[in-house]
């Protein structure tokens, strides 16, 4: 076992230290990560809607397992079918099209901070490379809908391009407010800040719900499914595509969805922290001392720890998709117009209003959002004796590092 | 309020009989007249209920019932055309309701309707043989030359494309 | 400012013709259906579009055409009832009920007070439930999928109640010339009784999920406007008429049945759009709900559901014209007879023929959604429609 072990420890030593294979490493297993949260999110979606609409769902395949099982079996079903190509569709964009759909859906996932130290590529400008890679979907959409020579199809195409662009802006601009109020676009940095002030979600609470809304336009969810609108446009643009090809576009779909959600959880609801109840538990219940963790080392945090947030932040990001799921089996869909007007004319302003509420307080308040940019010289958790529970960190724990200029204790 | 006395007394030149029968007015006239009676019965019967043709055998009797919403009366018009290239004006200025109705008379009976905006076959297809609704019309299921011909659309296209 | 102002002076291009007026248009001619997922069966809409606005609707019907008039033809008079359930399937009892009621009249019989009541309340029955599906299938059209489902779970009860009497849960063949098929089961008053109570909540439900949600009235407040006065010379009726403000309801303007004996009041709206034509709707299920409370006492009473009809109808010769208030509008059933055991001519006038007539009317200048919309509230049956 031990020569196991040694093995295992060289081939990692070998593959960190080589920056190509680590990344292609950290790619697949977040595409195996995106992959097994699809097929939780597909069983899921499932299943609530079932229990929306008083019917039981799918039970066949797996009973307790069928979360795996059934979605399995989906796929499975959508593989082995047949891959048509209309003869007059424009052949490279029509092939094209589900891989521009689908590799940003899944790119966007090594920019999330699963739990404390773990994220799969953690980016200086994590947020800003979200809003470029989630921008070429809609470029893939259009190429689907224009490519397979089908009224409908350019219909959903045309559609797509139209809301994707407009709800673009308002969902920037929710982000922005975050990115204001943090002083980061490190999403690890927007975690950890909200961890250390848990309260700085209710300022983000209302573009939390801007977010949302213009989030479910940018994964095309009903009340916001124009652009494959099945009443209206049969299946819009993907009507052409099956098998392996539709299977794609379905794996985005619900990719994006989830992802969504994620980022909503990461960007205003803390993330993977808990409120402090996971630093009171640690301490409490596990008998820690949070006062040594640091952010900025991995090391010093206990694996437990990180596997909790893993999970909280799981939980989380599924609360999140449950209600989006729940919206959009109780809500009709809205018309066209409807939708470029609500994005431009109430979102869009909302939107900007909410940035400037946001500066604002960002200026009420600089002793909050300046720490934050600084190192070393706030205690950033801060539970207060009024509600009962003991001061944590005499000498608190070191902030992640949020400027290039200040080595982070640790990295290679 | 119209009475039957008094819709025959003012209608009398263009009917050539009428009665009443279990509540119904039923009015008789012929293709000449016709469309001077339905123009004098639109101001009070508002509502086209039904427009149809009975192949009677020797010739067909084209029917078309009317409402009145206000006194909740109706009325039945027939008339008799010869069984092959009857004409009759059309009556879908009046009542827009009987712009299909008369499509179907035409489509089923081969009736047709001078003046109608837009007289195609609703029912059955473009280029069918014949018109199914009349008695001399043989339905055989085991004829084989029961060919649809390829659908052009371009009637509907024309259509479409006028402006 | 036209286009045409920034034609290059020295490019001479005449084969090009550039676009005037404010914004160049291209329409584009588009066939929805005969296989689309809101078309509610084999009806083909011929669109022409501009962008996403609606220029022109040309629907084209006829796919489901069995020549059900031609079939009756050559079947004697009670051989055609069961035809009469496919025509409108979605409410057979209705169907079967105009066609019998012509018959009668031409015979001169009427069926026993007894098969009257249960004729009256099976029309309401069957009404709620066809309102059902329409319900359930307007909301799969708007996108909103969850009415459907609960739509259909009462439609199931109502069914379940058809069943007991008849057999079929579709094409019932119930009402028979001079009566109906059988006298009600034991306990059939029960169940009726259980699925009132049950629908009552259905009913709350189904508005609670619909009637107040912000997107569903934005989807179809103010669309597919049609006048009471355009309504009725377009010879719509039913629902899609009385969602314009007329009154027009042969329940009570040319009663048959037992509806003379029966208080309702007749549903109306005065908004004439989708929102106007759904309220109706949902005010008639509970109309028709009182209608068969104030009906149930009556089903005490002992009698025949049957007139004794000859087993070989040879009705004198004549003709007949009943016309009854299907849930889709004014049912006519014309039937010419020479005395022969087959009827010389019978033609149904069906409510979503006239309804669908005007469907370019109500579309023009609106979106390609709001045509699903308003061809879910105008709720045609292609059964009917091409016959």
């Amino acid at each position: 076992m031990d020569a196991l072990r040694n093995l295992a420890h060289i081939i990692w030593y070998f593959i960190a230290a080589h920056e190509v294979l680590r990344s292609f490493v950290v790619a697949v297993c977040s595409l195996v990560f995106m992959l097994v949260i699809v097929l939780i999110a597909i069983w899921m979606e499932r299943k609530v809607s079932a229990d929306i609409q008083n019917r039981i769902g799918p039970i066949r395949t797996g009973g307790l397992l069928g979360f795996v099982l059934q979605s399995m079996a989906d796929a499975l079903k959508l593989l082995l079918k047949e891959d048509l190509r209309p003869a007059g569709a424009d052949k490279w964009p029509f092939v094209v099209a589900p891989y521009l759909v689908f590799v940003p859906a899944f790119l966007v996932y090594l920019i999330l901070p699963f739990s404390a130290t773990w994220v799969p590529q953690d980016l200086k400008i994590g947020i800003l490379f979200y809003s470029a890679v989630s921008a070429v979907p809609a470029l893939g959409i259009a190429m689907a809908g224009w490519s397979s020579n089908n009224k409908w199809s350019l219909l959903g195409g045309l559609r797509a391009a139209a809301q994707l662009i407009s709800y673009e802006l308002p969902l920037g601009l929710a982000i922005l407010a975050v990115v204001l109020l943090y002083g980061t676009l490190e999403m690890k940095g927007i975690v950890a800040a909200q961890w250390q002030h848990w309260w700085m979600d209710l300022i983000t609470l209302p573009a939390l719900l801007i977010f949302l809304v213009a989030g479910m336009a940018e994964v095309s969810r009903a009340p916001f499914d124009l652009p494959e609108a099945e009443s209206e446009l049969v299946a819009g643009f993907n009507t052409e595509y099956s098998g392996m090809r539709f299977a794609t576009f379905f794996l985005a779909e619900f990719s994006a969805s989830f992802f969504i959600s994620a980022l909503a959880v990461t960007l205003f609801v803390g993330g993977w922290s808990l409120w402090g109840v996971d630093i009171w538990f640690a301490q409490h219940v596990l008998h820690m001392d949070p006062s040594t963790w640091n952010l900025a080392a991995p090391a010093s945090i206990p694996f437990i720890m990180k596997a909790f947030w893993f999970f909280v932040f799981l939980a989380k990001s599924f609360v999140v998709l449950w209600i989006l799921m729940w919206l959009k089996w109780t809500m009709p869909r809205l018309r066209i117009d409807q939708v470029l007007n609500f994005g431009w004319k109430i979102l869009l302003p909302a939107a900007l209003l909410n940035l400037l509420l946001v500066s604002g307080i960002g200026a009420v308040l600089p002793r909050l959002s300046k720490p934050l940019t600084a190192t070393q010289d706030v205690a950033p958790i801060h539970i207060d004796d009024s509600v009962g529970l003991a001061p944590v960190a005499q000498t608190p724990p070191p902030l992640p590092p949020l400027r290039d200029d200040v080595p982070a204790p640790g990295t290679p | 309020m119209t009475t039957f006395a008094q819709l025959t007394h003012d209608q009398r030149a263009h009917l050539t009989g009428s009665e009443e029968a279990g509540g119904v007015w039923c009015l008789t006239t012929d293709p000449r007249k016709v469309r001077a009676l339905l123009e004098g019965l639109r101001p009070a019967f508002d509502y086209p209920e039904d427009l149809t043709c009975i192949d009677t055998g020797g010739e067909l009797r084209v029917f078309c019932r009317l409402w009145s919403t206000a006194q909740r009366q109706a009325v039945h018009v027939s008339l008799t055309i010869p069984r092959s290239r009857g004409h009759l004006p059309t009556a879908s200025d009046l009542w827009r309701g009987y712009e299909w109705q008369e499509r179907e008379v035409f489509d089923l009976f081969g009736v047709q309707f001078d003046g109608h905006p837009d007289l195609r076959r609703i029912l059955t297809w473009e280029g069918f043989p014949g018109h199914p609704l009349l008695k001399d019309f043989v339905v055989d299921n085991d004829d084989s030359s029961w060919e649809i011909p390829e659908q052009t659309d371009q009637e509907i296209i024309d259509l479409l494309s006028r402006e | 400012m036209p286009l045409r102002d920034f034609r290059i002076p020295e490019f001479d291009a005449p084969e090009v013709q550039l676009p005037t007026g404010e914004l160049a248009h291209e329409t584009t001619i588009v066939s929805m259906g005969p296989q689309h997922p809101s078309t509610h069966g084999v009806l083909r809409l011929m669109l022409k579009l501009d962008g996403e606005s609606v220029l022109q609707v040309v629907p084209v019907i006829g796919y489901l055409h069995r020549g059900t008039e031609k079939i009756a033809e050559k079947r004697s008079y009670a051989m055609i009832v069961p035809y009469t359930d496919r025509l409108d399937y979605i409410s057979s009892m209705y169907m079967n009920l105009g066609y019998v009621r012509a018959v009668e009249g031409l015979l001169g019989i009427e069926a026993p007070p007894r098969a009257r009541v249960i004729r009256t309340i099976l029309g309401e029955l069957q009404r709620i439930a066809s309102h059902l599906v329409w319900l359930g299938t307007f909301g799969l059209d708007l996108g909103a999928w969850t009415a459907f489902i609960y739509c259909f779970r009462e439609r199931e009860l109502i069914l379940d109640l058809f069943e007991q009497i008849c057999g079929a849960r579709l094409t019932y063949n119930a009402i028979r010339i001079g009566g109906i098929v059988a006298d009600l089961p034991a306990g059939w008053e029960d169940g009726l009784r259980a699925y009132l109570t049950a629908q009552e909540q259905g009913l709350r439900d189904y508005e609670g999920l619909l009637t107040g949600n912000p997107v569903f009235r934005a989807r179809i407040e103010g669309i597919g406007v049609i006048s009471a006065a355009d309504a009725l010379n377009w010879g719509l009726s039913g629902p899609s008429l009385r969602g314009s403000g007329s009154t027009f309801d042969l329940r009570k303007d040319d009663p048959y049945e037992c509806y003379g004996e029966v208080d309702f009041h007749v549903a109306t709206a005065d908004s004439g759009d989708c929102l106007g034509r759904y309220e109706v709707r949902i005010q008639e299920m509970h109309e028709s709900l009182s209608i068969i409370r104030q009906l149930l006492p009556r089903l005490q009473e002992p009698g025949e559901v049957q007139t004794k009809v000859p087993r070989v109808l040879k009705p004198p010769a004549g003709e007949f014209y009943a016309h009854v208030e299907a849930p889709r509008g004014i049912f006519g059933v014309y039937v010419v007879s020479d005395g022969s055991a087959n009827p010389v001519r019978v033609r149904f006038r069906s409510p979503s023929f006239a309804n669908l007539s005007a469907l370019n009317t109500m579309c023009a200048g609106m979106k390609l959604a709001d045509v699903v919309a308003i061809l879910g509230s105008i709720d045609i049956v292609l059964g009917e429609v091409d016959r």
